[in-house]
């Protein structure tokens, strides 16, 4: 043994005799309190004042007749949950929002995953397909938003003038029905990208030889997309469908940069009529006791979605 | 050695986040001597020279973004005046106006200085606001205006500016069917479109995609008809007056009907932006309702369309004295801030009281200023704006109504949406709007 070697294993004999620290908890939080606070601080500090304050806020301000500006403030008990079960421009508005929400969820997820899973395959151009795709995402709503406005009102008139069909002859933005489907054909187009992208990494995160074995077994494209893909991409699919059921729900500013509620408030979703209630019409009170119902429906919805979706991931 | 290297990294990461905190709130001197001011909406506003000593402070909030070069040339030339007071002009949209504000009353960072119009507005701001009597600048406007905003005995705001709106008309196009005047009644409005359409020339165009613009600005002559307007909006929501009856209301509905009939066909779809593009563009005869407001624009987009536009009275019935064109007027108010509100109406007595703060607002924002012993020249409010105080001057202008409760605003704005829309009737509409009123009880 070399004299290096002899001291190597004089060390290493020492620190196999040294005694295991034991692990506590409380001294443990203790010791490192400073350093948690360090590195959680900034963030524990915006969601504190960015999030949970102004819920704690809006939860008082329900149960006032606040009008956002005067000091003076009235509590008037549940009054505004029951001027809410009579204000059809609410009920209206959250139809509007569901419907929109189902629409643009089925569509965004069915479009994104059938996309994703054709970019999978060893195409030629898929680089520049899957950027293609991705880039309407990068505008985001509001510029979307006019652009369409212009297609809608501008371009498609013109196309439908030179060719007489129907489909561009529409009055696109004009009616409840084709605003409604105007908004949900830019929102789907919009998010496409995105949900594809998260789609591309659940499939490129499914072990080749789990699609191997179902080929050699004898396994049909159809049976191994439902009895092997699909079930190996369920987190992925519990993870788009969350992020899809909360990104609809908020819809604002597309909605206010291409019908801005209109025609006649059919396209008005519930954020602009909670908007609208809160600011325009100075009911600060009513607004609040809107938006904690809004909040209330949200986290029901994505509740029941991520139980029923979870149950049916499967681990490898 | 590792926990000494996080317990460092950890406190430079808190001294960031307080540091960071501390910037945030506050007022950067720049290499220049200049300070940047970061408003809450994202506009960035800049006050030239901020030298040692306590110097007063006023801090500007306004709208007409489309000032921003007046706006500056006012600061910069009360600065040079008066060197111990710094004034700092905020610009936002003006469809956001009040939310921001809302922002900055939540922040506790009220500008010293805003902009009112009277009515439910000035009324809902009135207890921040600070009475202007003692104001030189009253005595040389216009009364009856200036009267608009005694709120409890105390002006609440100075007037500022005065736009006019009615029916714009491109001269052109009348004048091939033989018309060298805008029509005066409902009649003529109706004859002249069947002139335009035999003579195969456009007609015109109406921006009803929002229903806001008719209740803001049309519905008011209705109430003004009467000697006690608010009155009258009392007795509708009380029920005792019913508005399905009503000769003015239904003047309204019968000049939107003609609008449909003759104008584009695409009228709900069609936004005041798209509309001022065509008259731009000069594409229509008519515009159903437009103002003075578009004149900065046409001077930089199409300046020879100065000599043939002609702003017309609203043509709701066929008796023409009762036509009129309407009229708005905006004021500035003083907020009770940590500041000293006198610096603050010093500045508005020398803005809209001195030559010099008039001439920039008359020149350099094309503003049609309400100071009685102040001669505008047409070059520079625009051939509208000088129609338009003609108009006013004979008594053919009516003042916006600005006492709608908001929820009854909104839901009136819907129920016209839907008549011009196709999906409901006169009568729907007069029953909406009377509901509207009288659930706002």
């Amino acid at each position: 043994m070399t004299a290096a070697a002899k001291k190597r294993a004089v060390i290493s004999s020492g620190r196999a005799e040294r005694p295991r620290e034991s692990f506590s908890p409380k001294k443990h939080w203790g010791k490192n309190l400073l350093v948690e606070l360090g590195f959680l601080g900034i963030i524990l500090l915006c969601f504190l004042t960015v999030k949970i304050l102004p819920f704690l806020l809006s939860f008082g301000y329900a149960f006032t007749d606040w009008n956002g500006i005067s000091s003076q403030i009235s509590f008037t008990g549940v009054d505004n949950y029951v001027q809410m079960l009579a204000d059809k421009d609410f009920w209206n508005s959250l139809w509007f929002t569901l419907r929109f929400c189902g629409c643009s969820i089925l569509l965004t997820n069915v479009l994104g995953f059938f996309l994703a899973f054709c970019l999978n395959k060893p195409l030629r151009m898929r680089g520049i397909l899957r950027a293609g795709f991705y880039i309407p995402n990068v505008l985001g709503g509001l510029v979307l938003g006019f652009i369409w406005q212009f297609i809608f009102t501008k371009v498609f008139p013109a196309i439908g003038k030179a060719t007489g069909i129907g489909f561009f002859n529409l009055m696109w933005l004009g009616t409840p029905a084709t605003s409604f489907w105007g908004l949900v054909m830019v929102d789907v187009w919009c998010s496409l990208g995105y949900y594809m992208l998260l789609y591309l990494a659940g499939l490129s995160a499914i072990p080749s030889d789990c699609l191997e074995a179902a080929h050699i077994d004898g396994a049909g494209g159809w049976q191994t997309l439902t009895k092997v893909t699909l079930p190996l991409l369920m987190p992925t699919i519990t993870r788009c469908l969350f992020l899809s059921i909360t990104s609809s729900f908020r819809v604002y500013t597309l909605n206010m940069s291409l019908t801005n509620g209109g025609p006649y408030l059919s396209s008005e979703a519930i954020t602009m009529n909670i908007y609208r209630t809160a600011f325009t019409e100075n009911q600060m009170g009513y607004g609040s006791a809107k938006s904690l119902v809004f909040m209330l429906i949200v986290v029901a919805i994505t509740g029941i979605q991520v139980a029923l979706t979870s149950r049916k991931e499967v681990s490898m | 050695m590792k926990t000494i290297a996080k317990q460092i990294l950890a406190s430079m990461l808190t001294a960031a986040t307080v540091l960071s905190l501390a910037a945030c709130s506050g007022v950067s001197a720049g290499e220049d001597g200049s300070n940047t001011t970061v408003s809450m909406n994202g506009s960035q506003t800049t006050s030239t020279d901020s030298s040692d000593g306590e110097k007063a402070r006023v801090v500007i909030f306004s709208k007409k973004r489309e000032w921003e070069e007046g706006w500056n040339q006012l600061r910069d030339r009360y600065m040079e005046l008066h060197p111990d007071t710094e004034i700092v002009v905020n610009l936002t949209d003006a469809s956001t106006y009040y939310d921001v504000l809302k922002g900055y009353q939540a922040a506790g960072d009220l500008p010293d200085i805003i902009q009112t119009v009277p009515g439910t507005t000035l009324s809902l701001w009135q207890e921040h606001l600070v009475p202007l009597n003692d104001l030189e600048v009253l005595d040389q406007m216009q009364q009856d205006i200036v009267d608009e905003y005694l709120v409890d005995g105390n002006y609440l705001g100075v007037p500022l500016f005065m736009e006019l709106h009615g029916v714009v008309y491109n001269m052109d196009y009348l004048n091939q069917i033989g018309m060298d005047t805008t029509p005066t009644t409902l009649d003529e409005f109706i004859e002249m479109n069947e002139k335009l359409i035999e003579a195969g020339l456009p007609t015109g165009i109406s921006p009803w995609k929002s229903g806001g613009s008719i209740v803001g600005h049309m519905t008011a002559p209705i109430f003004s008809s009467h000697d006690d307007p608010v009155g009258y909006m009392n007795e509708i929501i009380d029920g005792t007056v019913s508005i399905a009856d009503d000769e003015q209301w239904n003047g309204l509905v019968d000049y939107l009907e003609a609008t449909l009939k003759y104008g584009n066909a695409d009228a709900i779809n069609t936004d005041s932006t798209t509309e001022r593009n065509a008259l731009y563009a000069e594409e229509y005869a008519w515009y159903a309702h437009d103002g003075s407001w578009l004149t900065p624009a046409i001077k930089s987009t199409n300046p020879d369309l100065e000599d043939h536009i002609q702003l017309g009275v609203y043509p709701f019935t066929n008796d023409a004295s009762k036509n009129k064109i309407g009229r708005s007027t905006q004021s500035l108010s003083v907020m009770s801030t940590n500041n000293d509100p006198e610096d603050a109406k010093a500045f508005l007595d020398w803005m809209l009281g001195s030559d010099e703060g008039c001439e920039i607002l008359v020149g350099t924002c094309n503003a049609v200023i309400l100071r009685s012993d102040y001669e505008m020249d047409a070059e520079d409010i625009g051939t509208l704006s000088v129609q338009g105080t003609e108009y006013v001057n004979n008594g053919q202008s009516y003042g916006n109504f600005r006492n709608l409760p908001d929820e009854v605003s909104t839901g009136m704005s819907s129920a016209f949406e839907k008549f011009l829309g196709g999906v409901s009737d006169r009568a729907s509409l007069f029953e909406e709007i009377q509901s509207l009123f009288e659930a706002s009880k």
